[in-house]
């Protein structure tokens, strides 16, 4: 569906070099990396808003070099879904219609089967501020479809909802995405709630891909610090905490960390540390446990679990967290 | 801190109050002495109101504010559009020659129009060739009241565009339509308001020009002219009753056009 090969744009002193970005019909990709890594530039290139000086971008095996945003059947949805204020909700659907020729009484049909079909009929004589942040999405991805585009990029499309209507338009999209064969890339800095939807995630840094795999993989084994803190994996911390030297960085999976009350007895080949407990959230049977510990390099945040409701672990209380040593991965800086 | 309280209440309930109303006044007090004057001589004033010559005056200016205003429209649209979505380093350059007749003695302005548009000016030579005349003619009126304008209509809609988010004409291009059509079917009706306001604007300040009007067309009379005129061949009484006739009907017009500006409606700019 999508190749980027070699490609460098530029957006002012910024450059951001993608050597190789491939997404399959169907797949959904996140893009994900600190602010200013270049993730919606990204997007913007391969709308064609911009240009890359150098490579090339195929879209459904086409050079989309000499092709117009408005000639590459894509959907484009920004965190504030951009619907255009001065129209009505059928009519921002059947803006693409007519820009691309329909007569205006087929527009407004089109737009209004495609309404339907997203369970937004209700709302077609309304004016986009008077929508929820819910309906807007819904809409905007409606907006998107009814030109038949088969790729949405997606810039932050859930980061201004509510976490219970954000799950519900994350499970909205998928089944959306899986009955109509689309294909999704989409930015987003909620990686955790994001990545149980998503087959790949790709993590940008400094203008450059840095990782490129499943979400599981990459956060169990992370290649490098920067893709660790882009993924927004927890337990990042110098490696002297692990006998090594405070220069190197260690990464260790909240999986593998047990906390319990300190004073207990360390047996071979396991690493403890003791600090105080920040947070606790009850997780089924499990406690979810943060831990800060003081090291001569700085304050180190560990997070690990503990069996809920046994031992005195309460905010501010000491508490150890052990981890099998051969469970701590040495992370490339 | 009862003191400082005491302050807060002096502060919110009479300053502010009475620095609106010393502005007001000032306007009530100019137009109230205005109409003392012209009530004493009340045969005047009929004279006045139907004298042809005033209303040829008045169309003579409304027609030819409209006409610059209208053009402003055609050419400062784009250049507005333009100066709010570039990110160009020449753009403080561009500001700075848009809003030039602002800070222009009038008469400056009046002599930059002259030069360029009389007979043998850079552009007056060749229109005067295709028929078109500037010197003591309409078409004068019009390019000096287009030239005092420029900037009254220019920085309104340039404010107008920097308020429509970029994003909406992206997502505009990617839905199907061209540069023009993201221009026009978004930028445009979002920006409308405020290109409205900056064309009442410069209507009115076209209106009220004399000194860039009369350097290069004395004639047509337009409403500053014809004040002038009178005030110089028959005195102030004369003058004053035509006034109040100019201004009347100035300010009828003028408040009808804001009310309609007012009315357009606005869309909420944070979707």
């Amino acid at each position: 569906m999508l190749r980027c090969e070699g490609c460098l744009v530029r957006a002012g002193t910024f450059a951001l070099r993608v050597d190789r970005l491939h997404v399959d019909p169907g797949e959904h990709c996140l893009i994900v990396g600190p602010s200013g890594a270049g993730k919606s530039l990204l997007l913007r290139a391969v709308a064609g808003l911009v240009l890359p000086e150098s490579g090339t971008i195929l879209l459904r095996g086409t050079d989309a070099a000499g092709l117009p945003p408005e000639a590459r059947r894509i959907g484009l949805v920004f965190q504030h879904y951009s619907l255009f204020p001065h129209l009505t909700v059928l009519e921002n659907v059947a803006f693409g219609l007519r820009m691309r020729g329909s007569h205006r009484r087929d527009a407004r049909e089109r737009a209004t089967a495609e309404l339907d079909r997203l369970g937004c009929a209700g709302l077609a004589g309304r004016r986009p501020a008077t929508l929820s942040g819910g309906e807007q999405q819904r809409v905007a991805i409606a907006r998107a479809l009814a030109t038949g585009a088969d790729l949405l990029l997606l810039d932050e499309p859930f980061a201004a909802l509510d976490p219970a209507t954000r799950a519900i338009c994350r499970t909205e999209l998928a089944l959306l995405r899986k009955s109509l064969g689309l294909t999704v890339l989409e930015v987003t800095h909620a990686l955790e709630e994001a990545g149980a939807h998503a087959d790949r995630v790709v993590v940008l840094d400094r203008g450059r891909v840095v990782a490129d795999g499943p979400y599981g993989t990459l956060a169990a084994h992370p290649p490098d610090l920067g893709a660790a803190r882009a993924l927004g994996l927890e337990n990042l911390f110098p490696a002297d905490l692990a006998g090594g030297t405070p220069e190197a960085w260690c990464f260790v999976p909240p999986a593998d960390v047990f906390v319990g009350p300190p004073g207990i007895a360390i047996p071979p080949g396991i690493l403890a540390c003791t600090g105080t407990v920040e947070t606790i959230a009850e997780l089924g049977p499990l406690s979810r446990v943060r831990l800060l510990v003081d090291r001569p390099s700085g304050q180190v945040r560990l997070t690990g679990f503990a069996p809920a409701g046994t031992g005195p672990l309460t905010p501010g209380a000491r508490a150890t967290a052990r981890f099998p040593a051969n469970a701590v991965r040495h992370l490339p800086v | 801190m009862a003191a400082i309280a005491r302050n807060r209440t002096l502060r919110d309930t009479v300053l502010l109050p009475v620095a609106a109303v010393l502005l007001v006044g000032l306007v009530v007090l100019a137009l109230a002495t205005l109409a003392a004057r012209a009530v004493v001589d009340p045969r005047a004033l009929i004279s006045a109101a139907s004298d042809t010559a005033v209303w040829s005056a008045i169309a003579t200016t409304f027609a030819a504010a409209t006409l610059a205003v209208l053009v402003l429209a055609l050419l400062g649209t784009p250049l507005a559009y333009l100066m709010a979505r570039s990110r160009s380093r020449a753009l403080p350059a561009v500001e700075a020659l848009v809003d030039l007749p602002l800070v222009l003695p009038h008469t400056i302005a009046g002599l930059l129009v002259y030069l360029v548009f009389m007979r043998y000016g850079p552009l007056g030579a060749p229109l005067g060739a295709v028929g078109l005349s500037f010197e003591d003619a309409f078409p004068g009126v019009v390019a000096a009241m287009l030239f005092v304008g420029i900037p009254y209509y220019v920085d309104a809609a340039r404010d107008g565009f920097a308020k429509v988010p970029v994003e909406l004409e992206e997502v505009a291009r990617t839905l199907g339509a061209g540069r023009w059509a993201a221009f026009a079917e978004v930028a445009l009706p979002l920006a409308a308001r405020e290109c409205l306001s900056g064309a009442v604007t410069a209507w009115g300040r076209a209106v009220g020009e004399f000194a860039a009007v009369i350097m290069i067309a004395y004639f047509p009379l337009v409403i500053s002219t014809l004040i002038y005129t009178r005030f110089t061949q028959y005195g102030l009484a004369e003058t004053v009753a035509v006034a109040v006739v100019l201004l009347v009907t100035c300010m009828a017009v003028l408040v009808l056009l804001r009310r309609v500006a007012s009315r357009l409606w606005r869309p909420d700019a944070t979707v």
